[in-house]
Parts: structure tokens; C-alpha cells; sequence
């Protein structure tokens, strides 16, 4: 990572020898010191880093700085990829020990097939099974997911094969027909897509989930009460955000307008069926915890979130005065505790580890609720774990 | 000749063959123009204290030239492209940034008050007589604020009576389909001088460069073309001046257009995407004189601007999109020369007016309104009112001179679907200044100025989509002292300044956790830094001239991003410089010239070096009767540095040109 020298004085800029005034480090990192890793996913003003933490006390930044902000990190085993959403439309892999050293050829293998000139816009990658070799990738910018083979180490190697959603974008006519397919889940063996169709970049109400069957990669027909292979019906719009607990899959619906909208739609991911179990909050981000606990924030406005607990009769309640009306920027859970991203306390970029065990019938105070924090150079959008 | 109508160039071409002018006469066309100063009879770069500089652009006229790498050639100011002729260009002068700069044509803003970035890759400059630079301040007479400098480009003045006939023909082939005409005549009718001047340029810009992820096979880098990036524009000004007995009246019609295709980050011969830009400029100017020391100038101009953005296929990523953007405005402005020996003064009275509007041409109603609440894009029209009053009072004794600028802002924002979301702010600038002339040829100067940039439209109620408006930006604050020696003799030039500059709430652009972008008043920047330009001429043969800059654009404060502070600014380089020798022989000339620019990043952590720019270029000209014939080589050595991480360069251009002039 270079280092620069800021010219300060006037006095030295007599001095042409100071004019370019850069130093250079070409030690590569190569080790993360410390356990109980995370993987920061941040971005700044047109750029983006990873950073690794234990959420404790510990961060390494600096990794990975890409000159866009459009990047997403997912977690497997000793290894992480790291994602290359719109217009980038590439995923490289890493080994742990050597974070900075990607294993695919360039800057990873390309998501856009030879001769496709519109951006595949890859958003999730999620694992098939335990052997880590095989991912799900959804490409919100086109109509087929891939699914690829992540030990391959030749780019013919890498797709293994496509999985056609073009036939979801009806009922509603789409002028862009792309299903937005955004987030993929793995459970009991389907792959689980969900879909935004959005048209023209308006939510439309022809969300759905897509189930696939990871043996086959025939799609798995949910209605067989209707003609046709069909996927899961959403009543609400524009899902972005969701936490899987069990077979249980809640769904947040984020729509923009004079005043913002969505909920929290629950998904059976055994007989597919569906409920809306909140509709008076727009949903911008979701955890669940391994003891089951769902987290999730709202978006009442630009930079205007606050933190809530969905409770087990599907009410919610807030989670503390401290973490109302700021800027939540991800959530994630490794374990019992929530991880929680922000700049807005002391304008700081941080990364707060909550208890996730409390009893959160009633609300919190900073200090009761706060673990620990580490501050990041970026600002955290999202974070994954290592096993 | 005298009623010369545009489409009759090619007849025109013929008969000005036919007038060829004399060998003398030529002689005197095809002088050696010094880019130094003389002093203007009106406003003019040298009518207060400061890092000004004029140049007389009949020199640079001499070879192909934009007006980009013209001003890059200039100490203090960096020019940021998009890659290709007639592309997007944005001049930063000391560090400042797009917004920052204020650029006019013949007193007209091209930024327009709404305060856009100007955009000067679409402008030309056949037809351009002079170019001022104010590094640190602007006149009263063209602004009443300027936070990052200001760049007046002059077309021929007409204050000859009556006029003579006299005009000029150019015809340019280059590199990647460029071509570009231009003509100009300046004739008397009707006790009118008038100047009439079109330049057409166009270039398909389809440079090779190394592509990362090409369509044909993303996994293997390759060399290719650069896939819809061309540009074609024309400019027109028609200019007429009539001097009654003891009046002037001045009238101007200027009018532009620019058909650019938009390359995208994925290089693909299916981008179609395009946006046209028109913009149509009437201007008049009414000088009076009272007595020999006073005089009146009343300016009233009306514009008016639309640019459709085509995006059917929706290939630059911002979905499908046919959107028409349109400003109309004008400006009234009275401006008062007193004159009392040792002490001058201009005072100015300035009003102006623009509104915005938008027309989404593929949306229904209905979309439009959708699209408007969820804070992709309204429809909705704004205005911003703006008026100004300011004095200039210069005072000389005894070699020393003493000069005091200040101004009133008032400025009205409206959103004219709304009647609440009006805002009204006021705003104050000043400067003084203080110089010493020596007989010994050397000048010294030292400014200090308070200047602001109030926010723009787009930052206030949002832009085209693309951003959330926040009504609460404060303008940014800039405090500049400038510092500055002059050298002058026969043979030898040498000019020197020292400038810092600290702006406070500088305006950035930040991100939500659902990806929306709003702009706040979010750091401060220190701008320092060191210039010098030098020029010597032996003897009349050999000419050598140097601009060297060195600067510091640090960031003292980042609300959001701490670890910036202490960093360079992105996009602006650490040291850049142009070298030019010059060797005149019998009708031949040859000019070697280098733009070295280094020590720059990308982005604001500094964590990837901009690349280093070294430019080699070569000029050779050829006299022979009244035509002269010329070949440039620029970047010889294919350096193709890049302004824009995302953008590629073209690299190694070759330019002929031939001209005439009668």
C-alpha cells in the first residue's frame, strides 16, 4: 500500500526532490493476526476496501481497494470472494492467509459471457452444499443466474451452468424483461432466488421467490394447483433485505416514495407459503442470530434508520433511543451478538457488536446493549464471517 | 462580401481564393504573437491586482490547438477529459474543481448561474481573439465571486471605424476522424462592423486501448477501439458594433451545438447512447461615455440551453432514458467607470435569472410522478434568481497601486411547482490587493480575498436522478492570499506567485445505506502551491518558454472519512509543467514542447497514483504565398495518460493543417 507524504510547508515545496513526495510498501499482507474474523466489506468516496476485524478490538484495512464502491464479500470455508457488482461483473477468490492474492487469473473471472455487452450486475453469491466448490450467482442484470464451479482454474471451467428466470417476469409486462433477480439462499438442498421485477426501476408487484432443486437444476414447481412450473408469489415489493432462520426466510421490502414503504414478508421454505407479517415499515437491512433472534432497521429517510428486535408474535420493538433515527449501514451475525455498521456516532465509520441475548421487551441503554466497536477506515456496508 | 451568409461558404472559399492577400501582408498575419499581456480597453485581466494573464490566441491559432491543451499549457491549471476531441473537459485552476471555475464567453457564463461544471471540450476556438485567466479572483464586471479562478475566452474586438475587410479560412484532418473547418469575416454594413465566424469540428475518437474485460471475450484483455465516443459540434457568432457620436452599441448573437456519443464502462459497439447539446446566446451592449473619465455600460443577454440525453437502450446504466434538459435566462447589468486620475473605480449592478426544467419523454405522467416521490428525477422546474452589487476602487501613487473589490449576493431559489420551497440567502465578498512597479522591470503583488461558491440547483433540489437534493448546503467558503513577482525585459519574462487558499464547507456528494446520494458541506481543503512561468527569446529566431507549478491540495477535514484527512484531493497532480522551444527559419517553423504532470491520485485515500503524464509533442509550420500549412504530432511517445481512472486516452495524434487568412 503506498503511503504519501502531504507537501506541508511552503518550504518544501522549494524543493523539487519532494515534489512527488510517495513512498511505496511492496510487502504484501499476508496474515491476519487475530481469530473470530470478519471481513468488512466499506466504501468511501468513490472507493472501496475490505477490512478484517474481530469486532473486539482488532482491524486490518487497506485490503483490497478497488477505485469503485460497487463490491460485495461472501465468506466459505478458508477462502472469501469478492464480488464485482455493476459494470465490474467479476468474482475473485482469496485464501485467508493470503488475502491480497487472487487465485482466479486477472482480476477474477468475468460474470458476462463472450459477447454479452450488458452488465451481468452479480449480486449474491451463495454455496451449494459443504464442499465449497460449487456457487449460485445472481446476475440482477440479466435474465439467467449461473452456477459456478469455484475451484475451476481455467475461465472455460468456470460456468457450469445457467439458470433461466427470463419466463418470471410475467404476469405484469416489463419493459426491461429482467426478473432482478437479487438474493439466493440454500436450504435442504433448492436454491431459493428472489426477484424484484422492477420496471423501469419501479418495484411492481410481481416479486417472487424462484426455487430451483441443487441436484438437478430443474426449477421445483410450487403451486401445483396452478398449470405450469411457478415460482413463489410476494405480496410486497421490492425485497433487499432478509434473514434465513430454519426453514423460515423473512423477506424486507424497501419502496421509495414521499413517504417510504415496505414490510417484512415471511417465506415457508417447505411449503412455500407466504405472510406479511409487518407492513408499516420500510425495511433496509436484516440479521438473524444463531439463537433466532431477527434484527432489522427501517428507512424512514435519507440516513434515517433505526434499529428494531421483530418480536415472536411479529411485533417489534425498538432496541434503544441510541440507535434511533442514524445511519445504519449493514447488519450481520455470526453467532448470539448482532453487528451493526454506522458513522454516525462522532462521524466515525464503526462497527458496533451488540447483545443479541437481552430481553428486548423494552428498549436498551448504549451502554448495556454496546459489546465492543472497532472503527473502520470506510465506511461498513457489509460484513461476512469465516467459518 | 458583405452579405455573407453561411451557407454560402463554399462560395466563399472560391472568392477568397481569388482575393489572396500580398506577401506583406501576410508577413503581417503570420507575426509571432507573444502570450503576454497588453492592456484591453475594456475588462481586461490586468484592471486589478492578482495572478491574471491574457493571452492573444493568434499564435496558438497558427496550429491545430483546443482550447483544452491550451490553458494546460498554462502554470496553475490542469484540464480533466473524458477522453477525445470535443469530449467532456473541465478546467480546475490552484485545485479548485469543476464548479469551482467559472468560464465566459464575451461576458456570458457558460457554467450558467445555476452552477453547473463548465464544460469547455465543446467550445472552439477559431474564432476566439484572446483568453484571460484569473487564478484567484474575478472581476466585478464578470462575477461577483469566484472560489477557483476565472477563464474569459474574447472574440475579435470590433472597435475599429469603420472596420476593413479582413477574414480567415482553416481546414484541419487528424487522427480517429477528426476534421474541423472554420471561417471568419469581419466586413462593415449598414455603419455597423460585424465579425461573423463558424468552426465545425468533429472525430470519431475511436482510439485503441488496452481493455480489461473486452465483449468479445471478458476473460482476456485485449487491445480495441474505443466504441461510440465520437463528438461533433459547430459554433456560430455573429457580432456587430455601431459607434454613434459618442455612443457604442455592441450586439451579439452566439450559438453552439455538440452531438457527443457516450462511451460506457462495458466497451460495445451497440452503446448508442448519445447526448446532444444547443445552446443559443443573444447579448447586447450599450457603452456611454459622460465627459473624458466616466462612462456607462448597460449588458443585457438572454440564453437558452437544451440537452436531450439518449439512452434508449439503456447501455450507460442508468436505465432506459430520452430526457430533455432545458434552462432559459437572462441577465441585466449596468456597470459604472469613473475615473479620477490617480484613483479609478467601476461599480456594477447585476441581475440574473435561470430556470431548469426537465421533460422525461419516455414516462407517462403518472411514471414521472412515481419517479419524482421515490427521488429518481422530477419534473419539477426550478429557478434561481440572483442579484449582485459590487465596486472595484484602484488607487496609484508614487509606483504603488491599492485595489478594493466588494459585493453583495442575494440569491433566490424556487421550486416553481412549490410556493414553500423558496429560499432566499444573502452573501458578501471582498478583496484587496496592493503592487509596486520598480524601474528595474520587476512588479510585485500580494491579494487577500473572502470568496464563496454558492451550491448549485442540482445540489440543492437533486440532479436528473442521480441525487437527492439538500436545500440546507451552505455555499463554500474559500480565503486566498496570493503573493507574486514579475520579471520583464527585452529578451526575458519570469512570473512567479505563491498561493494559499483554504475553502471550508466544501461540498461532496455521500451515500446512504440504500445507495441514495445527497450532497453536505462535509470538509475543508488547503490549497498551496508555487508558480512559474519563464520565457526567453535570444534573439528573434529561438524562443523558449517554461510554466512549472507545484502544489499541496490537501484535505484538513473529511466529516465522514477521517482517514482522508491529511491526503491529496483526488484528481489534481503534485507538480506539471510545459516546456516549448521554439526555431523560426525563413517560412519554416518547428516547435518541441512536453506537459509533464505527476504526483496526483485517483482518489481521495491516495492509495492509486494518477498515471504520470509525459507528453511529448512536435509542431512544424510552412508559410508559402498566403496559405500556411501545418503538422502536429501529439504524444509522440503514446504516453495516453489517463484524467479519469474509468476513461481511456487517445494517445499519438497526428493533426495537418492548412489555413488562410486575407
Amino acid at each position: 500500500m503506498k503511503q504519501t507524504k502531504i507537501l506541508k510547508p511552503l518550504g518544501l515545496l522549494l524543493s523539487a526532490s519532494l515534489l512527488v513526495a510517495c513512498g511505496s510498501d511492496d510487502s504484501t499482507k499476508n496474515l491476519i493476526p487475530f481469530e473470530g474474523l470478519a471481513i468488512v466489506q466499506s466504501t468511501a468516496q468513490g472507493e472501496s476496501q475490505l477490512e478484517f476485524t474481530d469486532g473486539k478490538t482488532e482491524i486490518e484495512s487497506g485490503y483490497n481497494i478497488k477505485e469503485a464502491t460497487d463490491y460485495a464479500v461472501f465468506t466459505q470455508g478458508e477462502y472469501f470472494y469478492h464480488l464485482g457488482r455493476f459494470n465490474i461483473d467479476t468474482l475473485q477468490k482469496y485464501h485467508i492467509d493470503s488475502p491480497e492474492a487472487g487465485i482466479f487469473p486477472n482480476d477474477g473471472y468475468s460474470l458476462r459471457d463472450s459477447g454479452e455487452s450488458t452488465s451481468a450486475n452479480p449480486h449474491r453469491l451463495a454455496f451449494v452444499g459443504d464442499s465449497a466448490n460449487t456457487g449460485v450467482i445472481t446476475r440482477y442484470g440479466l435474465t439467467e443466474a449461473w452456477v459456478v464451479n469455484l475451484d475451476a482454474t481455467d475461465s472455460e471451467d468456470f460456468l457450469i451452468q445457467t439458470l433461466d428466470l427470463s419466463n418470471h417476469t410475467a404476469p405484469s409486462s416489463e419493459t426491461d424483461a429482467k426478473p432482478e433477480m437479487s438474493m439466493a439462499f440454500i436450504h435442504d438442498e433448492k436454491l431459493f432466488i428472489s426477484l424484484q421485477n422492477l420496471d423501469n426501476w419501479a418495484p411492481t408487484s410481481n416479486a417472487k421467490v424462484v426455487v430451483f432443486d441443487t441436484n438437478t437444476w430443474e426449477e421445483v414447481d410450487t403451486d401445483a394447483s396452478t398449470d405450469g412450473t411457478q415460482a413463489i408469489s410476494l405480496t410486497l415489493m421490492n425485497h433487499q433485505s432478509s434473514a434465513l432462520v430454519g426453514d423460515q426466510l423473512y423477506l424486507g421490502s424497501l419502496v421509495y416514495g414521499e413517504t417510504n414503504t415496505g414490510g417484512i414478508e415471511l417465506v415457508d421454505l417447505s411449503t412455500y407459503s407466504t405472510e406479511v407479517i409487518i407492513d408499516d415499515k420500510a425495511i433496509s437491512k436484516m440479521a438473524a442470530t444463531k439463537e433466532g433472534n431477527i434484527f432489522f432497521s427501517d428507512y424512514a429517510s435519507w440516513e434515517n434508520n433505526s434499529l428494531y428486535k421483530l418480536n415472536s408474535d411479529n411485533t417489534y420493538q425498538l432496541v434503544s433511543a441510541d440507535f434511533e433515527g442514524i445511519n445504519i449501514t449493514t447488519l450481520a451475525s455470526p453467532d448470539m451478538n448482532l453487528w451493526l455498521g454506522t458513522n454516525s456516532f462522532g462521524g466515525e465509520n464503526q462497527v458496533y457488536r451488540l447483545d443479541g441475548t437481552l430481553d428486548y421487551s423494552q428498549t436498551h441503554e448504549f451502554n448495556d446493549l454496546v459489546l465492543s466497536s472497532v472503527t473502520t477506515s470506510f465506511k461498513p456496508i457489509q460484513i461476512s464471517f469465516m467459518d | 462580401m458583405k452579405y455573407l451568409r453561411l451557407q454560402y461558404i463554399c462560395v466563399f472559399i472560391t472568392v477568397f481564393a481569388i482575393g489572396a492577400p500580398t506577401a506583406a501582408q501576410l508577413n503581417e498575419i503570420l507575426d509571432t504573437v507573444h502570450v503576454t499581456a497588453k492592456s484591453e480597453p475594456e475588462i481586461s485581466a490586468h484592471d486589478f491586482i492578482g495572478s491574471h494573464q491574457s493571452i492573444n490566441l493568434e499564435s496558438s491559432q497558427q496550429h491545430f490547438t483546443t482550447l483544452s491543451s491550451l490553458l494546460e499549457q498554462q502554470s496553475g491549471i490542469e484540464i480533466q477529459t473524458i477522453g477525445g476531441l470535443g469530449q467532456y473537459a473541465s478546467p480546475v485552476i490552484r485545485g479548485s474543481n469543476g464548479k469551482q471555475v467559472l468560464v465566459f464567453w464575451d461576458g456570458l457564463l457558460i457554467n450558467g448561474i445555476s452552477g453547473s461544471s463548465a464544460d469547455i471540450g465543446s467550445l472552439g476556438l477559431s474564432h476566439a481573439h484572446s483568453l484571460d485567466i484569473y487564478r484567484s479572483l474575478a472581476p466585478i464586471e464578470l462575477s461577483a465571486s469566484s472560489v477557483g479562478g476565472v477563464i474569459h475566452i474574447k472574440s475579435q474586438d470590433l472597435n475599429t471605424s469603420p472596420i476593413k475587410n479582413y477574414g480567415a479560412f482553416s481546414l484541419t484532418a487528424g487522427s480517429y476522424g477528426a476534421h474541423q473547418m472554420s471561417l471568419r469575416q469581419a466586413f462593415e454594413h449598414f455603419d455597423f462592423n460585424w465579425l461573423v465566424a463558424g468552426e465545425y469540428t468533429e472525430a470519431e475518437n475511436d482510439f485503441e486501448y488496452l481493455e480489461a474485460r473486452p465483449v468479445s471475450n471478458p476473460n482476456h484483455p485485449t487491445y480495441e477501439s474505443r466504441h461510440n465516443n465520437a463528438a461533433a459540434q459547430y459554433n456560430v457568432l455573429l457580432k456587430g458594433q455601431r459607434q454613434f457620436d459618442s455612443h457604442q452599441f455592441n450586439l451579439a448573437l452566439q450559438s453552439n451545438h455538440s452531438d457527443r456519443e457516450l462511451s460506457a464502462k462495458i466497451n460495445t459497439p451497440t452503446n448508442q447512447a448519445e447526448i446532444s447539446s444547443t445552446s443559443n446566446h443573444l447579448q447586447a451592449n450599450w457603452l456611454i461615455p459622460w465627459g473624458q473619465n466616466n462612462r456607462s455600460e448597460i449588458i443585457t443577454s438572454l440564453e437558452q440551453q437544451t440537452q436531450l440525453f439518449d439512452d434508449r437502450h439503456s447501455t450507460v446504466g442508468l436505465g432506459s432514458q430520452l430526457n430533455e434538459y432545458q434552462s432559459q435566462g437572462y441577465k441585466l447589468q449596468g456597470n459604472q467607470y469613473f475615473d479620477f486620475k490617480t484613483i479609478e473605480s467601476v461599480s456594477t449592478l447585476r441581475i440574473q435569472s435561470e430556470k431548469t426544467q426537465t421533460d422525461y419523454k419516455l414516462l407517462t405522467d403518472e411514471e414521472i410522478n412515481a419517479q419524482c416521490t421515490a427521488g429518481r428525477g422530477c419534473k419539477s422546474p426550478y429557478r434561481r434568481l440572483q442579484a449582485d452589487l459590487g465596486t472595484r476602487l484602484s488607487y496609484r501613487k508614487n509606483q504603488f497601486e491599492y485595489s478594493l473589490q466588494a459585493a453583495l449576493l442575494e440569491i433566490q431559489n424556487h421550486n416553481l411547482t412549490s410556493d414553500s420551497d423558496s429560499n432566499t440567502t444573502h452573501h458578501n465578498t471582498w478583496s484587496i490587493g496592493v503592487s509596486r512597479y520598480f524601474d528595474s522591470g520587476i512588479s510585485v503583488f500580494y491579494s487577500f480575498s473572502e470568496q464563496l461558491r454558492v451550491p448549485s440547483t442540482y445540489e440543492l433540489f437533486g440532479d436528473r436522478g442521480l441525487s437527492k437534493g439538500n436545500d440546507e448546503l451552505k455555499p463554500e467558503q474559500a480565503l486566498s492570499h496570493d503573493i507574486g513577482l514579475r520579471f520583464q525585459n527585452s529578451k526575458l519574462e519570469y512570473v512567479t506567485s505563491i498561493y494559499l487558499r483554504d475553502v471550508t464547507d466544501a461540498i461532496h456528494s455521500e451515500t446512504d445505506s440504500s445507495g441514495v446520494l445527497r450532497y453536505d458541506n462535509l470538509g475543508k481543503t488547503q490549497h498551496l502551491g508555487w508558480e512559474h512561468t519563464f520565457t526567453y527569446q535570444p534573439f528573434y529566431m529561438l524562443s523558449f518558454s517554461a510554466n512549472v507549478t507545484l502544489q499541496s491540495n490537501e484535505i484538513i477535514e473529511d466529516e465522514r472519512f477521517s482517514i482522508y484527512e491529511g491526503k491529496q484531493v483526488a484528481g489534481y497532480s503534485q507538480i506539471y509543467s510545459y516546456t516549448e522551444l521554439q526555431y523560426l527559419m525563413n517560412s519554416w517553423d518547428f516547435s518541441l514542447s512536453h506537459t509533464f504532470e505527476d504526483g496526483g491520485y485517483y482518489r481521495n485515500s491516495n492509495a492509486l497514483a494518477k498515471d504520470t503524464k509525459k507528453q511529448w509533442n512536435l509542431s512544424v509550420g510552412k508559410n508559402l504565398n498566403t496559405w500556411r500549412f501545418s503538422l502536429d504530432v501529439l504524444d509522440i511517445t503514446n504516453n495516453a495518460a489517463r484524467d479519469y481512472v474509468e476513461y481511456p486516452e487517445p494517445g499519438r495524434q497526428i493533426y495537418f493543417k492548412t489555413q488562410t487568412k486575407w
